[in-house]
C-alpha cells in the first residue's frame, strides 16, 4: 500500500447561513486518482479551494505529505497543482507565456523553466502553437493548457475540478487519457466530477460528495456493494405516476422508488425476476409504460441510494 | 517581492497588448492637449491685444489735453494706439465700423466743469465684438478720471486751507503724471503655466486615472476571469497579488505621464519645468491616484462597477481638480473640494515650477498627494486584501 500523500480531515465551511462543506475527511494515497463524484452544488469546488489554499476553511486539517496546507501558509502548497473548472489562463499570452508566468510564481527560472515548458507542451499537443495567443485557440486547446499549467512545476498531487465541462467529445477523451497517462507517472490525482462514467474510467477509489458531506467513499466495487447488488429499473411513463409510485412500493423486493423528468427509477434486487410484476403494477394505476431499462448497479445506483437524487447537470 | 514583480511584468506585457493603453495613455491626452491649445492658447496667451483708441476731444480746454497725455503714456506701455477724431459722432460711427477699438468723447465744458469741482463725464463707445479692447480703453478712461478727482479734491483742501488754489494746468499734469511707484507682486497663484503647458499636464494628469484604472482592476479581472484562484494556490504570500497590481499600475501611470511630457515638450513645446520637480510630481500623483482607485476598487463588487465609478470618479476629480479650465483661487467650500482632488495638487504643483521653484517647492503638494496615496490606498488595500482572504 502506498504512503497516505494526502490527508483532509475534518474539513468544514460556510458562507453566511450556507454550509457548503460539513466535516470532509479523506485520505489520497501517492500514484492513486480519488475522485470526488456529486452533482452541482454539491461542495466539490469548496472542498478542492480549501485544499489548494484558494479558499479558507472554518475548521480541519490538510497535510500533504505531512506538511500543512493552508491559505495563509505558502509552503505545503507548492507540492499541488490546481486545474480550475474555469479556464485559469490568459487569453492575451502565448501559450508559452502563460506557463512561463506560472512556472515563475512556482520558483522555476532559466533552462530550467524552459526545458519544462518545452515538454509540457509536448504532453498536451501544443508545442506547434506554443507561440499563439491563447485567445486564437479552440475550446479544447484552452482546455488542454489549463491543465498544462498545472502539471508545469511537477506536482506531488494535481487537482482537476471538472476538466470536462463543456468540451467536445474529441477533447473529452484526450483529456481522460491524459489523466490516465499521469496516473500511470504515479502523480497522485484529486478529480472533481458530476460525470459518473468519468469516475468510473478514472478513478481508483470515489467519494460520494453531496450538500456539502461525504457520504461515502471506497472503491467502485466497495461502493457498489453499499447498495447490496441492487439494479435499477427505469421506466418511462405517462399519467398519474403518484398512484404508480404507491404501487411499485407495494412489490416486495423493491427497496426504493423515485421519479425524475417523467422517468420512474425502481431500485430492487433481482431485477429481472420482478420485471413484469413493475411494469404490471403501473400499467394496473391507468399510466402508461414507453420505455423500460434495466442497469445493474453503478456509481449512478450508489448516489440514487445514498441520497435519493439523481446525479445531474 | 520577486513574485509580485513577475506579476507586474505580466501585467505589463498585457497592457502592451491591450490597445486602450495606447489610445487612453498617448493618443487621446496628445490629440485633446493639441486641440485645446489650438482652439483655446491664442486666446488666453497670444500676442497682447492692442486697443484702437480714438479721441474726441469736444473741450479743448487744459484739463482734456492731459487725457491726450495719459493715452500717450498707455501707447509707450504699448496697450494702445491712438488718433483723435474731430467729433463724436465720427468716433462713434468709426468704432461701429470696426476701424476703432473704442473711442473716448471728452464733452465740451469737461475742463471747466473739473476745475469747479462740478460734475463732469468722460464717456467711453466701444465695438461691442471688441470686448478686451474696449475694456482697456475704459481703463484709461477710468484712470485719467480718478486722478483727476484726487487732483480735484486736494484743489478744495487747499482752498480750504487758504492757499491758493492750483491752475487746470497743474491739475492736468498731476492727473497724467506716471505713476512714482510700481509694486509687482507674483504670489502662488499667480503662477500660472502657459497654456500649452496647461493643457499637456492637465490631461496627462487627467487620463493618467483612466490609465492606473487598468492595472487596479485587473485584480477584479483575474477573479472574475478564474486566473486569481491560480495565483492564490501558487506557493506566495497573498500580498504578492496585490502588490504586483500596484506596481504594474504605478509603472504605466508614470510612463504615459513621462512620454506625453516629454512628448508635449518636444512637439509643442511645453515647458513641465524643472526635469526633477515634474518626475517627482508625477510619481507623486500617479501613487495618490493608484490610492483613489484601490479604494474604489475595493468597494465594487465586479470589474464593471469598478470601472464606471472609477470613471466618475476620475472625471468628478478632474473637473473640480481643474485640469479643463484655469479655476480662480477659491475660498469656502468649493476652495475645500478642490483640495480633495489630487489633480489639483499636481497643477498647482506644475505652477510652482512654471514659477522656476524645484523639488524643494513642492513640500505642499507632494505631501497632499501622498495622503492620497496612503489614507485612500491604505483603506483599499485593506479592502482588496480582505477580498483575497476570503
Amino acid at each position: 500500500m502506498a504512503r497516505p500523500l494526502l490527508e483532509v480531515s475534518h474539513l468544514s465551511r460556510s458562507f453566511g447561513e450556507l454550509r457548503a462543506v460539513r466535516d470532509v475527511s479523506f485520505t489520497i494515497h501517492e500514484g492513486e486518482t480519488y475522485g470526488l463524484l456529486g452533482p452541482n452544488g454539491a461542495g466539490k469546488t469548496t472542498t478542492i479551494s480549501m485544499i489548494s489554499g484558494v479558499l479558507r476553511r472554518d475548521a480541519g486539517e490538510v497535510t500533504l505529505g505531512g506538511t500543512p496546507v493552508s491559505a495563509t501558509d505558502a509552503t505545503g502548497r507548492a507540492g499541488i497543482g490546481l486545474v480550475p473548472q474555469d479556464l485559469a489562463i490568459y487569453p492575451d499570452l502565448t501559450a508559452r507565456e502563460n506557463l512561463s508566468f506560472f512556472g515563475r510564481l512556482y520558483g522555476m527560472s532559466g533552462q530550467v523553466l524552459k526545458r519544462r515548458v518545452d515538454e509540457v507542451l509536448e504532453i498536451v499537443g501544443l508545442a506547434d502553437r506554443a507561440k499563439s495567443l491563447a485567445r486564437t485557440y479552440s475550446g479544447g486547446m484552452k482546455r488542454r493548457l489549463n491543465i498544462a499549467v498545472g502539471l508545469l512545476h511537477r506536482p506531488k498531487l494535481l487537482i482537476l475540478d471538472e476538466p470536462t465541462v463543456g468540451v467536445d467529445p474529441q477533447s473529452r477523451n484526450a483529456i481522460l487519457e491524459s489523466v490516465e497517462a499521469l496516473a500511470g507517472e504515479g502523480v497522485a490525482v484529486l478529480y472533481t466530477t458530476h460525470y459518473m462514467e468519468e469516475a468510473e474510467r478514472l478513478c481508483d477509489r470515489v467519494g460520494i460528495i453531496d450538500e456539502g458531506e461525504l457520504k461515502a467513499e471506497g472503491t467502485r466495487r466497495e461502493l457498489v456493494d453499499l447498495v447490496g447488488g441492487e439494479d435499477v429499473v427505469r421506466l418511462e411513463a405517462s399519467g398519474e405516476l403518484d398512484g404508480a409510485m404507491d404501487a411499485l412500493r407495494a412489490i416486495p423486493g423493491v427497496s426504493r422508488v423515485d421519479v425524475q423528468a417523467g422517468m420512474l427509477q425502481v431500485v430492487t434486487t433481482g431485477a429481472a425476476r420482478l420485471l413484469p410484476a413493475i411494469v404490471q403494477s403501473v400499467a394496473g394505476t391507468g399510466a402508461t409504460v414507453a420505455r423500460v431499462e434495466v442497469s445493474e448497479p453503478d456509481l449512478e445506483s450508489v448516489f440514487l441510494h445514498l441520497t435519493g437524487k439523481a446525479l445531474r447537470d | 517581492m520577486r513574485k509580485a514583480l513577475v506579476i507586474a511584468t505580466k501585467d505589463l506585457r498585457q497592457r502592451l497588448r491591450d490597445r486602450s493603453l495606447i489610445i487612453f495613455g498617448l493618443l487621446v491626452p496628445f490629440a485633446l492637449t493639441f486641440i485645446f491649445d489650438m482652439l483655446l492658447g491664442p486666446v488666453t496667451s497670444g500676442p497682447p491685444v492692442i486697443a484702437r483708441v480714438g479721441l474726441a476731444d469736444l473741450d479743448g480746454s487744459l484739463v482734456s489735453i492731459g487725457l491726450r497725455t495719459a493715452l500717450g503714456a498707455a501707447a509707450d506701455a504699448g496697450v494702445v494706439t491712438w488718433e483723435e477724431v474731430p467729433d463724436a459722432d465720427t468716433a462713434r460711427a468709426r468704432v461701429e465700423a470696426g476701424e476703432l477699438s473704442a473711442a473716448i468723447v471728452v464733452p465740451a465744458g469737461f475742463g471747466s466743469a473739473v476745475t469747479q469741482g462740478t460734475a463732469a463725464t468722460l464717456q467711453v463707445v466701444g465695438n461691442r465684438d471688441q470686448g478686451i479692447a474696449t475694456q482697456v480703453a475704459e481703463s484709461v478712461a477710468a484712470a485719467y478720471a480718478s486722478r483727476l478727482r484726487a487732483a480735484t479734491l486736494a484743489a478744495k483742501a487747499l482752498a480750504a486751507s487758504g492757499a491758493a488754489a492750483p491752475s487746470a494746468l497743474v491739475m492736468a499734469q498731476v492727473a497724467a503724471a506716471p505713476e512714482p511707484l510700481t509694486l509687482t507682486a507674483t504670489p502662488t497663484s499667480d503662477r500660472q503655466l502657459d497654456m500649452t503647458t496647461y493643457y499637456a499636464a492637465g490631461m496627462a494628469v487627467f487620463f493618467v486615472f483612466f490609465i492606473v484604472q487598468l492595472g487596479v482592476t485587473g485584480l477584479l479581472d483575474e477573479e472574475r476571469d478564474g486566473t486569481l484562484a491560480r495565483l492564490l494556490a501558487a506557493p506566495m504570500a497573498r500580498r504578492n497579488v496585490l502588490f504586483g497590481k500596484v506596481m504594474s499600475s504605478v509603472a504605466i501611470g508614470v510612463a504615459s505621464m513621462a512620454v506625453l511630457a516629454v512628448g508635449s515638450t518636444i512637439v509643442m513645446g511645453a515647458d513641465w519645468g524643472d526635469p526633477l520637480g515634474a518626475a517627482v510630481l508625477i510619481v507623486a500623483v500617479v501613487v495618490a491616484a493608484a490610492g483613489v482607485l484601490m479604494l474604489v476598487a475595493g468597494l465594487a463588487s465586479s470589474p464593471e462597477a469598478a470601472g464606471n465609478v472609477q470613471a466618475v470618479v476620475a472625471i468628478t476629480l478632474g473637473s473640480i481638480g481643474g485640469v479643463f479650465f484655469r479655476l480662480p483661487a477659491q475660498e469656502g467650500l468649493f476652495g475645500r473640494l478642490q483640495g480633495l482632488a489630487p489633480h489639483f495638487w499636481f497643477m498647482r504643483g506644475m505652477g510652482d515650477l512654471a514659477g522656476g521653484g524645484g523639488v524643494a517647492s513642492l513640500g505642499e503638494e507632494v505631501l497632499a498627494l501622498a495622503v492620497f496615496a496612503v489614507v485612500l490606498g491604505g483603506l483599499g488595500w485593506f479592502l482588496l486584501e480582505r477580498r483575497l482572504n476570503r
